[in-house]
């Protein structure tokens, strides 16, 4: 086992450093020239642009830009914003809380839905109330999550002005304003994983339910809902976790279209802020972040899936 | 089995349905022009009229025809998710082959699609979008990256499973060549999951596209793709919803569509796999 | 102050007070209103994202920065008269000597910058010169006629000219925003970076926090030397917040739903819904305007350089639909950029006419291409410009010139006119105050997107630079912009006049022309 473990450890580094590569890579293809960012785009003269490139080091070969970065990266200096000159740590220090809150509450909601839906869909299989289900959950994934957005402000702040159209309330200026105001982006965002827990979660309990420790848990008379609850249910849990685990990548992704439909200050709308407007340091940094967290939840994923499943194991 | 057969039968009305809804928005794929009733960049009309027998889906802010534009999103929507899907799931299938067969090439493109896996889908797609011309090839070639790491997964996982079976490896043993091995014996056992994957991407792509489009990074206006449509009918949502609201559902019918296809693909052409993951 | 409309100018109005200061009025003293309260935070939501606390280096105008900051002069406008009036700031008086090639400004000695230093002559040049240096500042195009600044005391500052200069005192105003006097000691000490993080001014307000592209929260500076109608130190507010809000219809949601005080340059979508909303008015700031729909030509290369082709655009162009599609009734139709009634050089009687005129457009491209031209249209990728874009689009190909509209970042846009990359572009225009247009006209001027580059446009802008008299001025601007118009580099849509709309609260609602006066804002 340690074997696959330090051969999983091993994977995972290669990974980060192709990750780092195509990071690297895409923001030399991005259009847009940071040296002319730098100098200040609007009344820069040429020899302000080329000072502007020595000063950030793009006039040496790629390999070496690379290394430097990097190794600016490995000491914990991401470098300053090109437009706002802060920090780009300090810009991701302001927005991390703001984005952290609207994940967890997606994968919150994310479970409140998908769990109790899966349930009874598998309990009442193949019935009309099976395909409300589906329907239901389906519903979060094929409709784009910035539509859902939209529909929901429109319904649940226009018409009916029960929730805040965007915008963030710190906790500590009201955390009651502050949870309001994470429904909708929970919701919406959260969609999407809840759909894919109630499928998992119906396909495992039926497979589960028709499973013979069942039967026999049923004959020995024990009632039906400590059957359904106390066996299937448990044992029908454990690929969702690793569901989670795998889908938070993609929970990640959908973070970027909801904090700007909801003009929430996260990390998703700095990066995209930042890809429009030639912020190279912020870019480089945020895709990199993210990156290597999705990385590396994926490791913890497979390998508590090895642990809890020994029967898996990866090739 | 009795599930196999029961299942097939609960999900007949919804496939019909499903069905009928491709044939509709294919054909207006295909037909366009022939279809709509008005040229969808005409700015000939009184803007935001409600939908009327004139003008079915109504008149956006600018004075067009929404129906018109809605049957070019169509069109668009279509080449979209049907060349994305189709180039992710070539290049895809054909990185997960040489992946399962070429051992020595195994870890590289395997950290490799996983190393483009971790990205967040729409930061890629944009970067991608930004960095070249915007227009459909441009989006077609980010959603192509995005997903090309799926189908690679996809096939390698079952090309390594197949390439240890038997009469595989007596045919190595024979010394049949590589590339005859991989398309005359693995690829045909490949194609039911990647063509299942294939429908359920079709979806995905066409969700995608739309999602750049609203981020002002997709196509471009005035062309009317629905997540353009969706994009600039935003601000009209109180007061004229047809014009963002007709669009968004369209992309929920036919994403739907393709889903209920795919999960009944997925069942017919492997009925063994009855609890199946994306 | 609602319900305001438009007013007309007279011939000569618009331009006032150059050669001294005038009465001094109390600013803040508006008989119609009640005695302010103290207290309160406002909140103002704008559709630009600040860019930085450092007033100097910014390429826009925002009324947060704007009031961190104070300046030589004060721009402000009249509301009732709509009248710029340039008045007393940090400059308590100037003189011109030497045939106005000498402007002596006495300055005022209480002032402190809010890192402790004082702010006196030798910081007031070290500031001029760091305006005049930065090649980054759209102040130094409209400053190359200052020769030289010396301090003649300690609360003393003489600017030497090598011509008299018409916009000096405006560019040196709070109306053109860019100004600002910085603390010296605090670059000095802290360098360019940190004071485009935090900024250091001594105007009413500093910073507290700045959350980049979400907000800038600032905070009433105790010690600030202005005084309000109740004779303690300005401003009311105890702070202020200016959001970015980049779909500025969302903010008009939050206005009515109270989350925000302010919406700063409304749609005109929403106008009408803010006039119908009984907590809510509509507040227009003549006499600033935008222009929608401001487009340039490439006459180097491409299609453009037929000056027919031009002509035809131009004439193509329905700007009564623009108004009232795009515009709702509250733009109305303008076709000619950079200038407006009431600006020096007004005269479209004598320009050419260039009224929607679908017959003649297609009449002049008849003699390009009888069989119809292809050409591209390069808009930013922002609201209102697409939708501009796409009703050029539309109109143009109405007559045959077949247009591919292409939407671009900002960012890439300026970079695309700087390498002559684009065939037709379009842009939002404005009218400065005094109407001094160098920095967008002249050769290589910094805003002159089009390269638009005319010897005798060259010459007549210089003079007008250099020009003290308001009729002289008229005379030469009005043929400057002949000649403009006449080469059809130029054109416009739709011009909307600056406006705020607000919550009721907020009162004491005051224009420096672009951006608010916020140490004068109250809440009631």
């Amino acid at each position: 086992m340690t074997g696959f473990l330090v051969r999983r450890l091993l994977q995972t580094l290669v990974t980060l450093f192709m990750v780092t590569v195509i990071t690297f890579v895409l923001c030399q293809v991005l259009p847009g020239d940071p040296a002319l960012a730098r100098a200040g785009s609007e009344g820069a003269s040429k020899e302000l642009i080329e000072a502007a490139r020595k000063d950030l080091g793009l006039d040496q070969p790629l390999p070496v830009q690379y290394a430097k970065w990097m190794g600016a990266m490995l000491t914990g200096d991401f470098g300053l914003s090109t437009r706002s000159r802060v920090p780009v740590t300090e810009l991701f220090a302001q927005r991390l809380p703001v984005t952290l809150e609207v994940l967890v509450f997606a994968v919150i909601y994310a479970l409140a839905l998908g769990i109790p839906l899966g349930v009874i869909s598998a309990l009442y299989a193949n019935t009309w109330i099976d395909t409300t289900g589906t329907v239901i959950a389906v519903t979060g994934v094929a409709m784009p999550q910035y539509f859902q957005g939209m529909l929901l402000i429109l319904v649940l702040s226009v018409w009916l002005g029960w929730l805040p159209a965007s915008g963030y309330v710190p906790p500590s200026q009201g955390l009651w304003a502050n949870l309001l105001g994470m429904v909708m982006p929970a919701i919406t965002l959260g969609s999407v994983v809840a759909a894919e827990v109630m499928r998992q979660l119906r396909s495992s309990m039926l497979e589960v339910l028709g499973e013979e420790y069942v039967q026999t848990a049923r004959a020995k008379g024990v009632s039906e809902s400590g059957v359904i609850l106390r066996h299937a249910l448990r044992n029908a849990l454990i690929p969702v976790v690793t569901i989670i685990g795998m889908r938070i990548g993609r929970l990640i992704g959908g973070i970027v279209v909801i904090e700007v439909v909801f003009s929430m200050p996260g990390i998703g709308q700095l990066l995209m802020n930042s890809v429009l407007n030639n912020d190279f340091p912020v870019v480089q940094a945020g895709v990199l972040m993210v990156a290597v967290v999705v990385t590396l939840i994926n490791l913890v994923t497979d390998v508590s899936y090895m642990f809890i499943d020994p029967r898996i194991r990866h090739a | 089995m009795t599930a196999g057969a029961k299942s097939r039968r609960r999900i007949r009305p919804s496939l019909w349905l499903s069905v009928a809804v491709l044939a509709v928005l294919a054909s207006f794929a295909v037909l366009n022009t022939a279809v709509a009733p008005y040229d969808a960049l005409d700015i000939a009309f009184t803007p935001l009229e409600a939908p009327s027998l004139k003008h079915p889906f109504g008149i956006d802010h600018l004075g067009r025809d929404v129906f018109s534009r809605f049957v070019g999103g169509t069109r668009i929507s279509f080449i979209i998710g049907l060349a994305s899907s189709f180039f992710a799931a070539a290049i895809g299938s054909a990185i997960g082959l040489l992946a399962a067969y070429f051992v020595p090439l195994r870890a590289f493109l395997m950290r490799l699609m996983d190393a483009i896996w971790a990205f967040p889908t729409i930061l890629l797609a944009m970067a991608l979008a930004v960095s070249l011309q915007p227009g459909i090839v441009t989006v077609i070639i980010a959603v192509v990256v995005v997903y090309v790491p799926l189908f690679a997964r996809l096939v390698y996982a079952q090309a390594i499973a197949l390439l240890e079976r038997d009469y595989i490896l007596a045919a190595r043993a024979f010394g049949c060549r590589p590339l005859r091995l991989l398309l005359t014996h693995v690829l045909p056992n490949l194609a039911a999951p990647v063509i299942v994957q294939a429908t359920l991407t079709l979806g995905s792509s066409i969700v995608l596209e739309s999602s750049l489009s609203f981020l002002g990074i997709g196509i471009q206006p005035p062309t009317p793709s629905w997540g353009v449509m969706i994009q600039s009918g935003y601000k009209w949502l109180e007061t004229a919803a047809w014009i963002s609201v007709l669009p968004g559902l369209g992309i929920y019918v036919t994403v739907i569509s393709f889903s209920v296809l795919g999960d009944y693909l997925r069942i017919r052409l492997d009925p063994r796999q009855l609890s199946g993951k994306a | 102050m609602s319900g305001i409309t438009r007013r007309q100018f007279g011939a000569a109005a618009g331009i006032v007070g150059i050669g001294g200061p005038s009465g001094l009025t109390p600013v803040a003293a508006l008989a119609a209103d009640p005695p302010p309260k103290r207290g309160g935070v406002w909140r103002i939501a704008r559709n630009r994202t600040v860019p930085g606390m450092d007033v100097q280096r910014v390429s826009e105008h925002f009324t947060s920065l704007t009031s961190m900051y104070d300046y030589l002069v004060e721009g402000v406008v009249d509301p009732k008269t709509y009248e710029l009036k340039l008045l007393p700031g940090l400059a308590t008086s100037w003189q011109f000597e030497n045939d106005d090639k000498r402007v002596i400004f006495n300055l005022r000695r209480d002032v402190e910058f809010q890192d402790g230093s004082k702010f006196n002559a030798a910081v007031a040049k070290w500031n001029l010169d760091r305006m005049r240096g930065n090649p980054r500042s759209f102040l130094a195009s409209n400053l190359t006629d200052v020769s030289n600044v010396k301090v003649l005391n300690d609360y003393t500052v003489a600017i030497e000219l090598q011509a008299p200069s018409s916009p000096l005192l405006y560019v040196l105003s709070s109306a053109y925003s860019w100004g600002g006097m910085v603390s010296q000691a605090f670059q000095e000490k802290f360098g360019d970076d940190e004071l485009n993080r935090k900024g250091c001014g001594s105007g009413a307000f500093r910073l507290k926090t700045w959350l980049v592209d979400d907000r800038v929260v600032l905070e009433r500076n105790p010690n600030y030397w202005k005084r309000g109608v109740d004779n303690k130190p300005l401003p009311y507010l105890d702070g202020m917040e200016d959001i970015y809000r980049p779909k500025i219809d969302q903010a008009t949601i939050e206005l009515r739903t109270g989350a925000v005080d302010s919406v700063h340059f409304p749609v005109p979508r929403d106008v009408a819904t803010m006039r119908r909303d009984p907590n809510l008015e509509y507040v227009e700031l003549p006499p600033g305007e935008y222009q929608d729909g401001t487009c340039g030509f490439n006459q180097r290369k491409g299609p453009f350089t037929n000056i027919n082709l031009r002509k035809a655009c131009c004439y193509a162009i329905d700007r009564e639909r623009l108004a009232k599609i795009a515009g709702f009734g509250i733009a109305r139709p303008h076709a000619f950029a950079y200038v407006r009634e009431g600006m020096p050089g007004w005269s479209p009687k004598d320009w050419p006419d260039y009224s929607y005129n679908a017959a003649k457009a297609k009449e002049l491209l008849a003699t390009v291409n009888p069989r119809g031209v292809n050409v591209s249209l390069s808009v930013i990728a922002r609201e209102p410009d697409v939708t501009y874009g796409e009703l050029f689009k539309a109109m143009w190909d109405a007559v045959g010139v077949r247009t591919e509209l292409r939407a671009i970042e900002r960012l890439e846009w300026l970079s695309a006119m700087k390498k002559d990359n684009y065939e037709a572009c379009m842009w939002q225009g404005s009218v400065f105050p005094g109407g001094f247009v160098r920095d967008r006209l002249f050769t290589g001027a910094p805003s002159n997107w089009t390269n638009i580059s005319l010897p005798a446009l060259d010459k007549a802008l210089i003079e007008d630079s250099q020009t003290l008299s308001t009729a002289k001025r008229h005379e030469i601007m009005k043929n400057a912009f002949k000649m403009l118009y006449e080469e059809a580099l130029i054109t416009n849509g739709t011009a909307t006049t600056y406006a705020v709309g607000s919550n009721k609260k907020v009162r004491g609602v005051r224009s420096y022309w672009r951006v608010l006066v916020a140490n004068e804002i109250w809440m009631a």
